[in-house]
Formats: C-alpha cells, sequence, structure tokens
C-alpha cells in the first residue's frame, strides 16, 4: 500500500519492500522497550511515571495521524497514511518516553495495516481482547490545536510584549489579540491606531 | 534484542483469529451492518498475483477499520470459477475441469489465508458449484420467463483457435485478446438477454450511486444514450429512402454527402444503379471480418467508397447530395446511415478532407422544428446490444433450457435444477463451433417436461459473466437451499446495496454493467431490496513490472507468487 497512490498504476520494485520492512522493525523495537519498561518505570518509556512526562509535540503528531489515517483510509489514500506513520514512529524512537496509552493508540491506528505485528505487541501489553475489536480511536482536538507560536508585539517598531498564538490563526484574529493585550494597551490608550502590521509567525507592529 | 519474526508470529495469530471467529459476520449482529465487496478472484493455475493483493489489502483496510468503529462487517470471498484458462489447461492435461478448480481455489484460500485478511470463510462461494449453479440457471428461467433471454441468429466473433465466441471487446487488433488467434465473423443461433431493455435505466440510475467519475463515464459510454432525429433522405430516381439517425438535427442545411455501413441492406437493393460495384463489393469484403470497436476507433483512418451513380436528396433544402458507404457507420447503431456535417462533425471533417467531399457553414436551425418539417422523427438511441448469452464450451453453467419438436424450448422445470454438467474423463472442443456437449448424447437426450415425449438439452453454456452477475447476493445467505438468499438476509446487509465496491478499472464496463442489469431485474422481480446493487464503487490502479511496464507471462516479468508472498504477508502495508 505504500508503493504510491492507490488510484495510479504503481511500478513493483521489490526492493522498496525493505523500507516497510523496517519500519515494521523499528515499531517492534518501540513495543519491546515500552513493554519490558512497564514494571520498573526505567527511565526509557513506561507508563506510570508521573516525573516524566511524554513531550507534548509528540502528542500532538499523535493526535493528529489518528486524525489524518482516518481520513486517508476513507480517502484511499493509503500510501499517505503509511507515510505519516512513518513519521510518527520516528519520533517515537527519539522521544525518551512515550506513554503506554499513547503508543496504544497508534497501535490501533496501525493495526488496519499490519495485522499480525499490532495484535502481537498489543497482547504483549497486556490486552485480552484482539486489537481488531478494540474501538477505533478518537483524536483529541484541543491537542490538535497545538503549536502556539511567540509573536513579538511593537509598538511604533519598539518591542512592548510577546503574545502567543496558534500558528495557523488568521491575521485579524492575531492583530485583534495584539492590540487587546494588557501589556500594549498603555502604549496605545488614547491614540488613534494608524496602521497595524503583521508577519505571520513573528511580529505585529502597531503605528499609532 | 530480539527482532520481529513475522512467520512465527503470523501463523500465530492466523490461528487464533480463525478459531475465535472474529471476521465472521452475523446476519443480525451487534452494530450496523457494513458490506464491502472486492472482485472475487478467478482461481487461475498460476495462484495469486500481486493485484489481487493491492485490491483485497485496500478493501481489508476499509473493512478492519469499520469494524474497529462498532460496525457488523461483511467481508466475504469467494471463487469465480468457469472459463477458458481452466477449459484450455483441463483439455491440454486431460483432466475434468471441475479436478483443475479444485486444485486452484485450494491454492488460492492457502495464499489468501496466509496473507491473513480478514474474510468472512464461513460464506466462501464457487460459481461452479452445483448448489450455486442452481440459483445462476433459475435467475436465466425468470429472464426467460418474461421474455428477456430469447434465440436469435446473429453474427458473433468467432476465434478460431479457442473455438469460442467472443464479446466485441475481447477482439483486439482483430484477434483474440487471450490467445492471439485470428478471428473472424460468423453466424450463429445464439441465446441472448434483452439487456437493451433496461439501457435506459442502466443510463438513468447512475445518477442515484457514488461511483468514481470515470467509473460513471464508462458506463455512459458504453450505454451510449443519444437523442436525436430520424429524418429520411430520398434516394433519386428510386422508390427507396435512406432513414438516418442524427443527434444534430439543426445542421441538416450543413449536409453534403449521406454515409451508409458497408452492410447496409440498401446497398445491394441499389446494386443495379451503382457504377462502380466491384469497387462497393470489393470493400464490403474487407470491413466484413473488422471488429466494431476498431472501425469506430477514433484514432483510425477513414476509409469509405462512394455509391457511384446514386444519388440522395437532401429533404431539408432539395440538394443533391452522394452517397459513400463506410466502416465508420455500424448498420447495428442508429438506423445504419447518417448525414455526414463535415463543418459540425470531427469525424465527418476528416472524410470529407480525405475524399475531397465539400465543407460548407450554413445557418444552424432549430432541431424539433426542422425534424418536424421533414416528416422525421425524434428518437432516443443507444449503442448497447443485447448479450449474446452462448457459449459453445463446455466449462460453464449449462443453459437449463430443453428443446421438443412438439413444444418447442421448454425451460427446465426449477426442481430439477441444477442441470449439471456430465462427468467427462476428457474432451475437445469441436471444429464445426457446436458445444462439446452435443456429442454427448446420453447427456443431451432428455424427455420434454411438458409432453413427455424425447427431447434434447440446449448443449450452449452461458459466458464467464453469469456467475459473477449475482454473486454479491449469495454472500449475504449463502448456504440457503430455498432461495438464492433469504429476503431477511438481503434487507440487512443490502438495505442500500452493497456499501462499498473496489475492483480493477478492467472490469468497470461489462461486469459493473451485467450485474446492475441482473440487478435490476430481480428488484422488478422484487427478490432484492434495491434498484442498484452496489452503492459506492471505486477502483485500483494496476501493478505494473518494474521498468513501469504490464506484467505479461509472456515477456515473464511477473512476480512469482511463491516468492513473493512470503513478503507480502509481513508487509500488507506494502
Amino acid at each position: 500500500m505504500f508503493i504510491g497512490p492507490f488510484d495510479q498504476a504503481v511500478s513493483w520494485n521489490t526492493d522498496s519492500i525493505i523500507g516497510s520492512r523496517r519500519f515494521l522493525d523499528k515499531i517492534w523495537r518501540l513495543g519491546e522497550r515500552i513493554g519490558s519498561s512497564r514494571p520498573c518505570l526505567g527511565p526509557i518509556g513506561g507508563k506510570a511515571s508521573s516525573r516524566q512526562l511524554e513531550s507534548a509535540s509528540l502528542q500532538t503528531l499523535l493526535h493528529k495521524t489518528i486524525k489524518k489515517i482516518g481520513e486517508d483510509i476513507e480517502s484511499m489514500s493509503f500510501n499517505t497514511a503509511i507515510s505519516s506513520m512513518m513519521i510518527l514512529v520516528n519520533e517515537m524512537e527519539k522521544e525518551e518516553f512515550v506513554n503506554e496509552k499513547d503508543f496504544k493508540m497508534f497501535l490501533q491506528i496501525l493495526a488496519p495495516f499490519a495485522p499480525h505485528i499490532t495484535e502481537e505487541i498489543w497482547s504483549t501489553l497486556g490486552e485480552k481482547k484482539s486489537i481488531h475489536k478494540s474501538s477505533w480511536p478518537k483524536w483529541d482536538k484541543k491537542k490538535i490545536v497545538d503549536d502556539t507560536v511567540k509573536i513579538a508585539v511593537q509598538v511604533n517598531g519598539k518591542v512592548r510584549s510577546e503574545i502567543m498564538v496558534s500558528s495557523d490563526a488568521d491575521e485579524e484574529a492575531v492583530k485583534n489579540l495584539a492590540i487587546q493585550d494588557k501589556n500594549i494597551i498603555p502604549w496605545i490608550e488614547g491614540k488613534p491606531i494608524r496602521r497595524v502590521i503583521y508577519v505571520k509567525g513573528r511580529i505585529v507592529n502597531i503605528v499609532v | 534484542m530480539k527482532n520481529y519474526d513475522h512467520r512465527k508470529i503470523e501463523k500465530k495469530w492466523q490461528g487464533t483469529w480463525e478459531k475465535s471467529k472474529i471476521y465472521e459476520a452475523k446476519t443480525g449482529g451487534k452494530g450496523k451492518p457494513f458490506y464491502g465487496l472486492i472482485e472475487f478472484p478467478y482461481p487461475s493455475g498460476a495462484g495469486l498475483h500481486v493485484g489481487h493483493i493491492r485490491s483485497n489489502t485496500a478493501m481489508d483496510i476499509i473493512t478492519r477499520k469499520r469494524r474497529m468503529e462498532g460496525y457488523n462487517v461483511l467481508y466475504p470471498i469467494g471463487w469465480d470459477a468457469f472459463g477458458l484458462p481452466t477449459e484450455n489447461y483441463a483439455i491440454k492435461m486431460g483432466i475434468d475441469p471441475a479436478k483443475v478448480t479444485k486444485t486452484n481455489t485450494d491454492i488460492f484460500r492457502k495464499q489468501l489465508k496466509s496473507v491473513g485478511f480478514g474474510f468472512d470463510w464461513s460464506r466462501e462461494i464457487d460459481t461452479t458449484d452445483p448448489a450455486y449453479v442452481k440459483w445462476t440457471q433459475w435467475i436465466f428461467l425468470q429472464m426467460y420467463k418474461k421474455g428477456l433471454a430469447y434465440k436469435a441468429r446473429t453474427t458473433i466473433n468467432w476465434c478460431q483457435s479457442c473455438k469460442i465466441g467472443l464479446a466485441n471487446e475481447e477482439v483486439v487488433g482483430g484477434v483474440c485478446e487471450r490467445c492471439g488467434g485470428q478471428v473472424v465473423k460468423r453466424e450463429k443461433e445464439q441465446w441472448m438477454l434483452a439487456i437493451t431493455k433496461y439501457a435506459d435505466r442502466l443510463d438513468k440510475d447512475l445518477d442515484k450511486v457514488n461511483y468514481l467519475d470515470k467509473i460513471k463515464i464508462q458506463q455512459r459510454n458504453w450505454i451510449g444514450k443519444s437523442e436525436g432525429s430520424e429524418i429520411e433522405f430520398p434516394v433519386k430516381n428510386s422508390s427507396d429512402k435512406i432513414k438516418v439517425f442524427t443527434t444534430r438535427a439543426d445542421t441538416i442545411f450543413g449536409a453534403t454527402y449521406v454515409v451508409l455501413a458497408p452492410d447496409h441492406e440498401l446497398v445491394t437493393k441499389l446494386k443495379s444503379q451503382i457504377s462502380n460495384w466491384s469497387d462497393v463489393e470489393k470493400y464490403v469484403k474487407e470491413v466484413k471480418d473488422k471488429p466494431d470497436i476498431e472501425r469506430t476507433a477514433e484514432d483510425k483512418v477513414k476509409t469509405g467508397v462512394e455509391l457511384k451513380g446514386v444519388k440522395a436528396v437532401n429533404p431539408a433544402n432539395g440538394e443533391e447530395v452522394p452517397i459513400w458507404i463506410a466502416d465508420y457507420v455500424l448498420a447495428t447503431y442508429g438506423t445504419g446511415a447518417i448525414m455526414a456535417v463535415p463543418q459540425h462533425d470531427e469525424r465527418d471533417r476528416e472524410f470529407a478532407t480525405k475524399f475531397n467531399l465539400p465543407i460548407i457553414d450554413k445557418p444552424l436551425v432549430d432541431a424539433k422544428e426542422i425534424t418536424d418539417k421533414v416528416h422525421g422523427k425524434i428518437v432516443t438511441k443507444y449503442k448497447l446490444r443485447d448479450w449474446v448469452f452462448s457459449r459453445q464450451r463446455y466449462w460453464g453453467e449449462p443453459i437449463p433450457i430443453i428443446h421438443c419438436d412438439k413444444c418447442g424450448y421448454v425451460p427446465v422445470p426449477e426442481r430439477d435444477l441444477p442441470v449439471v454438467l456430465p462427468k467427462v474423463k476428457s474432451y475437445t472442443p469441436t471444429d464445426n463451433g457446436e458445444s462439446p456437449l452435443a456429442i454427448i448424447s446420453k447427456w443431451v437426450n432428455t424427455t420434454c417436461p411438458k409432453c413427455k415425449g424425447k427431447a434434447k438439452r440446449e448443449t450452449d453454456t452461458m459466458p464467464n459473466w453469469a456467475g459473477s452477475s449475482w454473486y454479491f447476493l449469495r454472500y449475504v445467505d449463502p448456504k440457503n437451499k430455498k432461495e438464492f438468499a433469504s429476503k431477511k438476509a438481503l434487507t440487512y446487509w443490502m438495505k442500500n446495496g452493497v456499501d462499498w465496491y473496489n475492483g480493477g478499472m478492467e472490469h468497470t464496463t461489462l461486469h459493473l454493467l451485467y450485474s446492475r442489469f441482473w440487478h435490476k431485474f430481480l428488484y422488478d422481480l422484487k427478490v432484492v431490496p434495491t434498484t442498484e446493487p452496489y452503492m459506492k464503487r471505486t477502483s485500483h490502479g494496476m501493478i505494473l513490472a518494474s521498468g513501469g511496464v504490464k506484467m505479461s507471462k509472456s515477456i515473464g516479468n511477473t512476480i512469482d507468487p511463491k516468492e513473493e508472498l512470503i513478503l507480502y504477508v509481513y508487509m500488507k502495508c506494502l
């Protein structure tokens, strides 16, 4: 299914299987890492360590991937579904700590594509019921609205404050936030605003 | 760290799943029903092909997701097992095709199971199983009773090497698509199915379904519905008239010549007046064996001959125009004659340019008005022809009809179904074009169900398309002995038709059309709940050999399934 767009003719290439095999091997190792660290709260993996937290960006990526896989299956875009799962797995590999609950969600969205390996890891993680009879994971809307970026707010070219906005917030919303920021209000109060310039993802400059 | 031992783990889970029956669908079970369908494979001797894997995997992924979403999923599998390759192999080896089929389906089953698809194996069907054949024949008999199955003398494409009649689309470049053998036209008495009676609904109801646009376009092109006018062009100095069919009556003032199909009956009728008869005769002979598809291909160089000595009269302005014959006009479509307007029609223009015929630009008129004025009439025509349903082969469903000298055609009584094939050790197709069943007198000779007199069985068998025209219905209730499927199972699984059908683009013309036709017929009998069989139809691309060429046994670039299967097994996400 990774071979190319589903509705188009594709050329067979035995070598391309190797990439897929590596992908499964990575998942296998992740499964072992998470499975083996369960009882002892080791530094890598584990579910019960409250001191360690999975990074927010991984959670975001996970939920985005869940959403994407669901949509990709419906549109039969299997090749893009698999590449996004590959990206997710690469990120998980880099993480020091991966939440078991989240790893299982990943297994569930992979299950339709790789029914055997996911069933095996699922059961080694203590699940009694077949993964194929489990419930399709729901993605969390809040976790997807993620990447907030820091925007510098200037008044007449001088930085007076910073605001956090979501990376895909539209221009008007960002400008409004800047004007209403509590650190900015004293600088612009009672002065007519001539212009507001927004450089996407970086700076808002208010000219008074 | 241990590596992923795919063989061991796959085997283990396949065993567990089979035991716990997690993929078995229960009619009326928990959750909303979801019916996902793939084209059931033809169990060839070569085993599974990568193309099968691609299609099955796609629907496997979709149905697994649906199952996890809480749906009650039906994802069945079976064998479309009648067909030429099995028969030809059986002839070559001198064994019974039923044996070949058994061997091949055993291989396919094992291979499919080893990939780990989530099929419901408890519903496995086989179109050659007498319990299945019974209902294929039953549907045929219902069609016969409603006048939709009839016998007619028709010209067929005959492959001299396979010794079988071919559909137009099975003839490529004048030779048989399967074996490359020479194809000739032959006249033969054939059983036909009147699919044309459903042409309008087959076209219109495409609006109701969710098919890819390119699939709908294919269906519509094949049905070829066109609204137009029938207008008569009198032949000068003769009482004969040339009835043309045109979708562009509005361009009639620009008509500069008339074209007849080479086999139009008027051609021989006008013989005495035609001054270049030997040229005409030669041309008619030349095109006789050309398949229709080639004759009408757009990129084809236009050929034709003028009927010298005769003229037609344009009824709109009284002007005389020459009469031509050309192979791009088919006797079987429209009226077998056209008025040519090179100013407005690409094909006519090409033809006119080549033969130096006038191209004139005249104002357009109202199509309806002019049709009335020249005493023509507005009609709807279809390219779709009735379906030639006879094959003169052994390995197919016997057509359940008995010929009695006294009573004529008599349907086999339903209680006597299925009519099974006689057991043969070996046999060969006949050269005279008769079915090999014709020489098995023990089987052929029977008694008439009506008058109890001596009678003979029909020896033609059904085409390969028969079993696949209704197989999706059998899956919902595959073991039913009293009906092809119970009403309860049909309304449960097919309330809106098959929810999602995926398959190759090579089956989006005929198989799709034929099965929609059978389904509509069954709907009219009130034995299926929907007018359309498939709610949604998608398609997958072909898998090409490395280098982007089509995989083909003759080139030797197919993948050895035995070797590759090992790879698929752990690499479904290929």
